[in-house]
């Protein structure tokens, strides 16, 4: 009898709930501002020339910035002087990368974007694509009232291609970034053992393998005890040399003009075994899969001797503390078939896509944009890159351009960070006038583009940065972590504990019962529409 | 309720009596309202396909759509099983900061007393990230303090970190060494409440410690113990991300993928809300008849319940 | 209580003969609390070292049982970071403040909630522990947190998450417990109300669940960081945690800047300051303990307020 009154009350108790979780639902959705397409101008814009207003308008930027990085970047002198010259005010937000993730999705659901949102880790492309509504397409502003950008695209027509999203639109604004080298990680060797045993700079697998072992038996650090570590993986290089370089992360290459998703491939098969082998004769690091960011660094800056044999890295100068100067960077090691690879993209990793958007909400989207044609200038692109010329840039007589050194006790990269936006926000710098700026070949970027002539002509063309609809977007998220998780898991499993002939099949068959079809198909429609863009 | 008249007059004059009562309970009353109720709409992102620019109200229905995608999905049986067998086990270390309360209560009040509990809570204080480091250094098996105390016996080290198998062992025995002192802290105070004279009594009656223990302590704590553990069965599903997130890699992931984890690479680091609410939805249900279900079987059993 | 009709009846060689045992058991304890302290101790006092070492000797497992490369520069690393200041100010106000309004609004509500004749106490219950379990998710919260006007505010720090369902069970449980009804009984027929009589009696001789609550609430407020990178936006009241958070993160950093130098370097710094953090952040909240603690260690006499 009771139980029985209990669950009437209950029940009632649910249906009120649900009716007051329906009202508050429905008084939830308002004050959502439609869709403002007209363009409001202020009477004293100007259509070209400088400044762009006469009287001062305010526009809010979003920007992020890694860690504790902070605003220093908005006291750059062209900064100051943009504002002056064009009469735009910005009042900057600039937000951590440590808290952004629970910070976006607040600000996208609360409605209440700024004018501009700038950089390309503030919105990522589901972002941008789920939320279309916000973000005015600016192909006419691009036509009207960005003329630096106009000829930015046409002179480099990926610029394009990259920004154009699936609706054939384009959102996002791209960028070019000046002095970046063809080549990511490279392979770095510790000379000081191989000369000491005598060994020559290894050039195939098969020769890197004894040179491994070398280092591996011979105690090349001298101190008598068997600690060294013949080769440390930072992320998937091993396998490089057996054709598979995938920049981006998302388990795809191109073969002859064709995406193909390569963990289902006789290459990495070999690449496993491969690495299978070193694992298992204690040539790979034994905690490869297990240790941390900071284990790994305390390796490579062993207090008492250096441990580390061999690694990928992008230079070695950084990496490997007080030891650093017994590395050095090599050629890329030659494959089974007689080929070198090497991971980066052959047209230089410049291009980056999402770092300047315009929402729907501003009311000087004119404005905005001459604001952004601005970035995209040479002088300009140069002076968010690296700092102010005057501060951080010197313009020599001979219309070259040079970086003047960092005050005392700061590093040269983390003074450019400090002085302006660096790798985000929009810019262009042209390759012809790439040719001016002369960086020091010791250190940073200009060590980073002499290193790069080991390996450029060897990269291979990766899976390019391509662009996916929201109905992609709802499936890969599932398909991806599913997926790439499984691949990892058995990658790991295949190296540490082989049986890779034994358990291929399985493996194969698995990946398709997660819907590795259904990923390839999307991957690769993504990619034809990429390559459509004219 | 009856509409007997006589008794909806008792219990209405019984109203009118307590009002100081309801006074003392109209604070929390309204802030659960305000903040928790309100609120509660956002389950219906769960059912929708939830856009930010159209708002929850705005959005699209889905249905139970995104329930169907998760059901179906290759991860599903692996998530709920590896969520339930971490949970269990630390379900089974409940009684130890219970056994640790009664052992600090039989120290006499003195240094070594307050030393001891004092320490016994610091780890508590560890931040999870540092936890998670800790661990790495300490059981490296090349480098770290176990790998040296085997390789002093000329023994190979376990890969505790590195293991499937080991995974929820060390998730859990790594979880009483940090809160042990601190899940403790409740039961020290619970046992201060003892009437002393109650133990006066006993020692003229000749009871030994053990004797107190078992019919003075642990009944004093009893009501205590069983509240706390119906509130963890109802957190069955429930284990915290962090430190799974933080401990996972490449080889123990497949003991190490739980429900929580699952939602926040698919949820939050690929924002796809209405697939996340769903699964918490679906976690927060499980749970919650669990709950009410523990609950039933300890009013039978203990006459203790939580309402 | 009940519990002593139980307890067996002793007499003279009963007593003597669990004398003997009681020393065995005490021996057998202060083995087992020596070798958990043990096992306590050592990995705090290893972050003690290593906030004293060189970063690279305690990941690389070269740190034992003393530092190695002795230096201050994680401290003073840590410290050159001006807004610490301004974050332990933040923090030390919204612990105090919010600990008051959290103590005030749960330990009021869980009396009310212990008291049998509290009509519709189950209700009441249900409607809290509802909440437990159900909410509405972070975005919704958020715009009801901006609907009234608390967003960026001192306000929302302590005040709209003050009801913790849990902390009022614990404590309605220990009412339950250890206030004995016919308390409330002579109370009334005294002439005292349900008010007075909460906070002349019922208070006083709740000094270790306050003490617990007290802890567990200032220990949430000190270690919470989410409420504040969620509801705030001026850095200027940015608590303690959520500065040491973002000068420690590196990981995302590390995978996002192509050009190193500068990960590199933050890197270098984090792990600098990893284990010096915990000490900063930590040495003060663990000074309250030991006031907290004496309230857990006296026995409470309930019997010679009865009288």
């Amino acid at each position: 009898m009771s139980q029985h009154r209990n669950k009437k009350t209950a029940k009632k108790w649910t249906v009120g709930l649900l009716a007051a979780a329906m009202v508050f639902g429905i008084a939830g959705c308002g004050g959502k501002d439609g869709n403002n397409a007209a363009t409001s101008e202020t009477s004293s814009y100007n259509k070209e020339g400088l400044p762009i207003v006469n009287e001062p308008v305010t526009l809010k930027v979003l920007t992020v910035r890694w860690g504790s990085m902070g605003d220093t970047f908005t006291q750059n002198q062209w900064m100051k002087d943009l504002e002056k010259n064009t009469n735009v005010k910005i009042e900057w937000q600039v937000m951590s990368s440590n808290d952004w993730a629970e910070q976006k999705s607040i600000m996208l659901a609360s409605g209440t974007l700024p004018d501009i949102i700038l950089g390309n880790q503030t919105f990522g492309d589901s972002d941008i694509v789920n939320n279309l509504s916000y973000f005015r397409p600016l192909d006419d502003y691009i036509e009207k009232n960005m003329p630096n950008l106009k000829a930015a695209m046409e002179e480099t027509p990926e610029m394009k291609k990259i920004s154009t999203f699936p609706d054939g639109k384009i959102y996002s604004l791209p960028t070019r970034l000046p002095s970046r080298p063809k080549s990511s990680r490279q392979p770095v060797i510790n000379k000081t053992w191989l000369d000491k045993l005598g060994l020559k700079v290894p050039e195939t697998i098969d020769e890197l393998y004894n040179v491994l072992k070398a280092f591996k038996e011979q105690d090349p650090n001298g101190n008598g005890k068997k600690d060294e570590i013949p080769f440390i993986e930072i992320g998937n290089d091993l396998i490089s040399p057996f054709g598979i370089a995938d920049l981006n992360n998302n388990n795809m290459l191109i073969k002859d003009g064709k995406a193909i998703y390569f963990p289902v491939s006789e290459e990495f098969k070999e690449g496993l075994k491969w690495e299978n082998k070193l694992y298992a004769e204690g040539l790979l690091d034994k905690e490869v899969f297990t240790q941390d960011d900071t284990m790994r660094s305390a390796k490579f800056q062993n207090p008492d001797a250096p441990i580390v044999g061999f690694t990928y890295q992008w230079t070695p100068d950084a990496v490997f503390g007080k030891w650093s100067d017994q590395y050095v960077t090599i050629p890329p090691i030659t494959g089974p078939d007689g080929k070198r690879y090497t991971i980066g993209n052959p047209i230089g990793m410049s291009l980056n896509r999402n770092e300047l958007l315009i929402t729907t909400s501003s009311k000087y989207p004119e404005v905005a944009a001459r604001w952004a044609d601005q970035f995209y200038t040479n002088e300009a692109s140069i002076q968010n890159f690296w700092g102010a010329i005057g501060t951080v840039i010197k313009k020599n007589d001979d219309s070259t351009y040079t970086l003047m050194d960092p005050p005392a006790g700061t590093s040269a990269d983390a003074w450019y960070w400090d002085q302006s936006l660096r790798d985000f926000g929009p810019k262009y710098v042209s390759p012809s006038f790439e040719q001016k700026i002369v960086l020091n070949p010791e250190s940073g970027d200009g060590l980073k583009l002499q290193l790069d002539k080991l390996g450029s002509e060897y990269v291979t063309e990766p899976f390019p940065n391509v662009m996916y609809t929201s109905e992609e977007f709802e499936e890969l998220p599932t398909l991806t972590t599913d997926i790439d998780g499984y691949v990892n898991t058995m990658r790991a499993q295949f190296i540490s504990k082989g049986g890779i002939d034994e358990g291929w099949e399985d493996y194969v068959k698995q990946l398709n019962k997660m819907g590795l079809e259904k990923l390839i198909k999307i991957r690769t429609d993504a990619y034809s529409r990429y390559m459509s863009v004219k | 309720m009856k509409s007997d008249p006589i008794q909806f007059s008792r219990k209405f004059g019984q109203i009118k009596q307590n009002w100081g009562l309801y006074t003392l309970l109209f604070p929390a009353v309204v802030l659960t309202l305000l903040f928790s109720y309100k609120p509660m709409y956002g389950v219906l992102i769960a059912f929708k396909d939830y856009s930010p620019a159209l708002g929850i109200g705005g959005s699209p229905w889905a249905g139970f759509k995104y329930f169907e995608k998760f059901f179906n999905s290759y991860q599903f049986s692996a998530t709920i099983k590896n969520t339930l067998v971490i949970s269990v086990y630390s379900l089974i270390t409940f009684p130890i900061p219970i056994m640790l309360a009664l052992m600090v209560n039989q120290m006499r009040p003195n240094r070594f007393r307050r030393f001891f509990q004092t320490i016994s809570y610091m780890p508590h204080f560890i931040s999870t990230v540092v936890m998670v480091g800790l661990m790495m250094i300490l059981f490296s098996p090349s480098t770290g303090l176990l790998g040296n105390m085997y390789s002093l016996f000329g023994k190979e080290a376990p890969d505790l970190m590195g293991s499937a198998g080991l995974f929820s062992s060390v998730y859990v025995w790594s979880d009483v060494w940090q809160h042990v002192g601190w899940d403790s802290i409740i039961f020290i105070a619970a046992l201060s409440a003892v009437d002393p004279s109650l133990y006066e009594a006993a020692t003229v009656d000749g009871a030994s410690r053990m004797h107190k223990i078992r019919y003075i302590d642990i009944p004093m704590l009893m009501p205590t113990a069983i509240t706390l553990l119906i509130l963890r069965v109802g957190g069955l599903l429930g284990v915290g991300f962090e430190k799974v997130y933080l401990m996972q890699n490449d080889l123990n992931i497949t003991s190490s993928e739980i429900l929580s984890t699952y939602v926040y690479k698919i949820g939050l680091l690929s924002s796809q809300y209405s697939f996340s609410s769903a699964i918490n939805l679906f976690n927060t249900v499980i749970n919650f008849i669990l709950l009410i279900m523990v609950n039933q079987i300890s009013k039978k059993l203990s006459e203790n319940s939580l309402w | 209580m009940g519990v002593l009709e139980t307890a067996p009846k002793g007499n003279a060689g009963k007593i003597k003969k669990n004398r003997s045992s009681d020393t065995i058991m005490e021996i057998v304890m202060y083995v087992i609390s020596a070798t958990f302290l043990v096992i306590l101790i050592y990995p705090l006092y290893f972050i003690v070292i290593a906030s004293f070492s060189d970063p690279s000797a305690v990941a690389g497992g070269q740190v034992w049982l003393f530092p190695k490369g002795f230096t201050f520069d994680g401290y003073k690393e840590l410290l050159r970071h001006e807004n610490i200041w301004i974050g332990y100010w933040n923090t030390i106000l919204y612990t105090v403040v919010g600990t008051a309004i959290g103590l005030v609004i749960n330990i009021s509500a869980a009396y009310a909630l212990s008291r049998k004749d509290l009509v519709g106490r189950k209700y009441i219950s249900l409607f809290f522990i509802f909440t437990m379990f159900f909410n509405g998710g972070l975005i919704p919260t958020f715009l009801t947190i901006r609907d009234f006007h608390l967003y960026d505010t001192f306000l929302v720090m302590v005040l709209p998450f003050s009801v913790g369902v849990f902390n009022i069970i614990v404590a309605r449980t220990f009412f339950q417990t250890s206030i004995p009804g016919d308390l409330w009984e002579a109370a009334q027929i005294d002439g005292c109300g349900n008010l007075r009589y909460f906070a002349q009696i019922v208070l006083p001789l709740s000094k270790a669940i306050i003490a617990v609550l007290g802890l567990w609430i200032a220990v949430g407020y000190w270690n919470s960081y989410f409420n504040a990178l969620i509801y705030l936006k001026n850095p200027n009241m940015y608590p303690l945690q959520l500065i040491l958070r973002n000068i420690l993160i590196t990981n995302q950093m590390q995978s996002g800047m192509g050009t190193g130098e500068a990960a590199q370097i933050a890197l270098r710094l984090a792990n600098m300051m990893r284990y010096s953090v915990i000490i900063v952040a930590t040495v003060p909240i663990m000074c309250v303990y030991p006031f907290v603690q004496k309230y857990f260690n006296q026995g409470v006499m309930i019997g010679a307020v009865k009288e």
